[in-house]
């Protein structure tokens, strides 16, 4: 274990007790543990993958404090990496026929393999009994080794088969998959003019193998009995266009009720085609879930920032560091009591000028705005506005628990790092805060590396072509709209408007074709979330996009709340995404937008 | 056995007149070094040309053109497309095999590190028995365009693919153990750790008396210490990270360094990432050629510093190696 608390582990290779160490109950009920296919879609780092992991057996043991039989579901845990299936050679199969072919055999096979390597790794004792290792050894032979025709008898006695069943089984479909990947080989220097080299081996598919093997494992007296099996695919964006087009015509069979899919991506998945080029579609073929989306929705009102207070809490005590998470990401003291001081002005003089209905809602509603324009307006005092504290933080990180711990890593090692220069000490100081500088400064840093860095990258991408679903054009009005957005949201903020604090925009009307993409370019890249709201006059619903909070220092806002929304025009994006300077003066001249008070959009910390 | 020899003394050196002078065009001038100082002894030529070059390397490969002649062949390749690079060099095979009395020389300077990795994939196969001649330029300077503390080559990762012809032996139940020879592009270093997010993590750096140059050994550590630092913080539970030291000027050092390597992590797929000069990546080669369970792959930048990449040193390193014999 290394000192840093706030280091990032991946699940795949954290242990049920690790898991239950630093696992906090998400904050929703995902509901992904109900039989059915599930694509769970999500920035990296926002708990897809630990989402998955908790559903194998060994976290439900102690999750439910029940036995293998007793689970309501079988979970078997798969991930994969960049490599694992996606390999260069597979541009060698010229015959797209073929080439599905042979993406449902390897697909079938790593699935097989990986399904009994997740019974092995996370049942715990529960397989090892000599009558459980029996019945597998029967069911295996049937289901594995006589479908790929294999036979272990020349080469394994009984006894040394039943010693191990799951692993020899394992080996034999490894060493299927090995013939493959010969096989890949052999053609990756095949070139154009040379005579196509068909695979020989034996292929099997899902029908015929994967599906009747995982369907029937939980009929051995051993496992629970009657309930479905759960394949667990983690980070699905690794895998081929051919292999993603095999995934969807497995969840279009709706096997649900016996076998479901439940498929984690990071918002790459290639697409949504079968191999007979239908298109899965949701609900009907599966259930849809995008965390990010969901936890800046009404629903997770205070759930997300507790949530997060709840995993410091634990890494923290885990290290053995007796602080809270308000005290161990302390606020600026000198800037609270600046921003107190306009609190309590507003408070005495509400009876007299006061906008809301009590005297604490202007306080709370005016006094960071005015703060923060007091720091960047005509009248600037010469400091800068300090994003520091657990609560500005946990805003920041915009539902992306990754964000917030990403950052706090290197805060934590930033705080150490100078504690050791100040003491002398060369070994790792205790950390026992982070100073607000140093909180600000990362943070400042990740804004600046989202919003320049980021964008040039993705500018870079889509000029070398490789990025396929946008243009250099494309990244470039998203920039434009990005900065508009930022531009237009710090002007309300130093506005005399009744409401300030806004980080989100709903749509009036309905906008072009070419608004849509750039918008939705946002939404794939991280710097906006979508959702719907009601309209204006509440006849219907309409589009709203939330910019991450994430940019706030870039654009120098409140990140602790966005109380409105701000209705624009298709007319003010079009200008947005061309000239995001004439977009911004355009709006202050003429007042463009109006704002809506909705605390629904609000993540409020609970105190 | 490699040799150090200044480029005054090459043609010297090499002795006997050269068949066949095989080169990549590139942004970066040092394609042209070894060629410039071999032209006049230089039968024939074969240049190849990437498609997507850019003007700075359009306008090098014009150069390398004009010093060919009549002399020499273009042949195009294919940054992003993997199987025309690999059909391109097979059809230069033929170039190879009868090539007139000499030597073949490749400068394997800039060729990129997939390119040149498919380049000895395709030797390897052929099995032509004949010793070649490489030979690699170093940098005098790199990011000649920067203060020293921004220091850049290549900005961003748009894919991490394995490199064709080397698939590896991955069996789906086993973990993962990733290698990366680290080099001067720490942030491509960082983004395929983090991609891969390996069970065991194995970083490599060029030992000191085996580096280019002991400037570039000092900037090579600074960046290994910056991708450890970003290990050390980003990740608590790799099961284990190791480190060890290769030769950047010694292919076959290299190539027994990584097989052994290899073999201390046993029951795992190993994946192995070079990033280091070309002489380590033909070592890294050579040990995925030898130990075919190895995957071989490659990190594709979104962006070089083609201005200011890097100087010529005046320093030329050449290696032999016979292919038909197991390169051993």
């Amino acid at each position: 274990m290394k000192s840093n608390p706030f280091t990032v582990s991946s699940p795949e290779m954290m242990d049920a007790a690790e898991m239950r160490r630093l696992y906090v109950p998400l904050a929703e009920d995902f509901e992904i543990d109900d039989p059915g296919h599930v694509f769970v879609h999500g920035h990296r780092g926002c708990g897809k993958s630990m989402m998955l992991r908790l559903l194998a057996p060994d976290c439900k043991f102690i999750e439910l404090n029940k036995s293998l039989q007793d689970l309501p579901f079988l979970g078997v845990y798969a991930t994969i990496k960049s490599t694992d299936l996606d390999i260069a050679e597979f541009e060698r199969i010229k015959n797209q026929y073929a080439g599905i072919v042979l993406a449902e055999h390897s697909l079938s096979l790593f699935l097989a393999s990986k399904t009994l390597q997740s019974l092995r790794d996370h049942t715990g004792d529960c397989l090892k009994g000599e009558t459980e290792r029996k019945e597998l050894d029967t069911f295996l032979q049937t289901y594995v080794f006589q479908r790929l025709q294999l036979s272990t008898q020349s080469t394994l006695t009984e006894e040394q088969r039943i010693s191990d069943p799951l692993k020899h089984a394992i080996d034999a479909i490894d060493s299927k998959y090995g013939e493959l990947i010969d096989y890949f080989r052999q053609i990756s220097l095949s070139g154009e003019a040379e005579e196509y080299t068909p695979f020989r081996g034996r292929v099997v598919g899902y029908r015929e193998f994967l599906f009747p093997l995982c369907s029937s494992i939980t009929k051995l007296t051993c496992m629970p009995s009657g309930v479905p099996l759960y394949i667990l695919l983690d980070d699905a964006d690794n895998l081929n266009s051919l292999q993603t087009q095999v995934l969807n015509t497995w969840v279009s069979y709706r096997t649900g009720k016996a076998v479901s899919f439940k498929i984690s991506t990071q918002l790459g998945y290639k697409h949504y085609r079968t191999t007979g080029n239908q298109r899965i579609e949701a609900p009907h073929d599966f259930k849809e879930v995008n965390i990010s989306t969901i936890y800046t929705g009404g629903t997770s009102k205070g759930a997300y920032p507790k949530w997060v207070e709840d995993i410091v809490s634990k890494r923290l005590s885990g290290h053995e560091i007796s602080a809270d998470a308000k005290v161990f990401f302390p606020v600026s003291e000198a800037q609270e009591k600046a921003i107190n001081a306009i609190k309590e002005k507003y408070k005495t003089d509400w009876e007299e000028s006061g906008k809301g209905y009590r005297p604490s809602d202007d306080a709370s509603r005016y006094a960071r705005p005015d703060y923060i324009k007091s720091l960047v307006g005509p009248s600037k005092q010469g400091s800068t506005y300090l994003y520091a504290g657990f609560e500005q933080l946990v805003h920041i990180s915009s539902g992306i628990i990754r964000y917030f711990l990403d950052d706090a890593a290197s805060m934590y090692a930033e705080e150490a790092k100078l504690l050791q220069v100040n003491s002398g000490d060369k070994n790792l100081a205790k950390v026992s805060f982070i100073r607000p500088t140093i909180q600000d400064q990362i943070t400042r840093d990740s804004a600046d590396a989202l919003m320049i860095d980021n964008l040039d990258k993705l500018l870079g991408e889509a000029e070398l072509d490789l990025e396929k679903s946008a243009t250099k054009d494309d990244f470039k009005q998203l920039r434009n709209l990005i900065q508009a957005l930022g531009g237009i949201f710090q002007a309300i903020l130093l506005s005399d408007r009744s409401e300030r604090r806004v980080f989100s925009i709903a749509l009036s009307d309905v906008p072009a074709e070419e608004i849509t993409r750039i918008l939705k370019l946002g939404v794939k890249h991280g710097y906006l979330y979508d959702g719907a709201i009601g309209s204006k006059d509440g006849r219907w619903r309409t589009r709203k996009y939330v910019m991450t909070r994430r940019l706030a220092p870039t654009f120098k806002l409140d990140p602790t709340g966005f109380a409105g929304y701000l209705f624009v025009t298709s007319d003010l994006l079009r200008t947005a995404i061309q000239n995001p300077v004439r977009a911004i003066r355009e709006f202050e001249q003429n007042r463009l937008g109006t704002v809506i008070d909705d605390n629904q959009l609000t993540l409020e910390l609970e105190s | 056995m490699n040799q150090k020899v200044s480029i005054v003394d090459l043609e010297a050196k090499i002795g006997s007149p050269i068949s066949l002078f095989i080169g990549m065009g590139s942004f970066e001038s040092r394609c042209l070094t070894i060629l410039t100082a071999l032209s006049k002894s230089t039968k024939r030529f074969l240049f190849f040309k990437n498609e997507q070059a850019g003007e700075i390397a359009d306008n090098n490969s014009q150069k390398m053109m004009a010093i060919g002649g009549e002399k020499a062949t273009p042949i195009a390749v294919d940054l992003d497309k993997p199987t025309i690079t690999a059909d391109a060099f097979k059809a230069s095979l033929g170039h190879i095999k009868n090539a007139p009395d000499g030597q073949v020389f490749v400068d394997i300077t800039t060729f990129t590190h997939e390119q040149l990795l498919i380049f000895i994939r395709v030797l390897s196969e052929a099995q032509i028995d004949k010793e070649i001649i490489f030979g690699y330029t170093g940098a005098e300077q790199y990011s000649i365009n920067t203060d020293p503390e921004d220091v850049w080559l290549s900005k961003g990762v748009s894919q991490i693919r394995s490199i064709l012809g080397f698939p590896g032996e991955f069996l789906p139940s086993k973990k993962l153990h990733l290698i990366v020879l680290v080099g001067f592009e720490h942030e491509r270093a960082k983004a395929v750790i983090e991609r891969f997010e390996p069970t065991v993590l194995t970083l490599g750096i060029g030992e000191v008396s085996q580096s280019v140059s002991a400037g570039h050994y000092a900037t090579n550590q600074k960046f290994f210490d910056e991708v450890k630092r970003f290990v050390d913080m980003r990740t608590s539970v790799y099961s284990a990270i190791e480190t060890f030291q290769f030769s950047g000027i010694d292919p076959i050092l290299t190539r027994d360094i990584v097989l052994s390597q290899v073999d201390r992590i046993s029951g795992c797929n190993t994946v192995i990432c070079p990033m280091n000069t070309k002489i380590s990546t033909l070592g890294v080669g050579l040990a995925a050629i030898k130990n075919r369970s190895l995957q071989v792959c490659y990190s594709r930048a979104i962006t070089y510093n083609e201005i200011g990449y890097s100087t010529p040193s005046q320093q030329v390193t050449l290696f032999r190696i016979n292919f038909a014999q197991s390169a051993s």
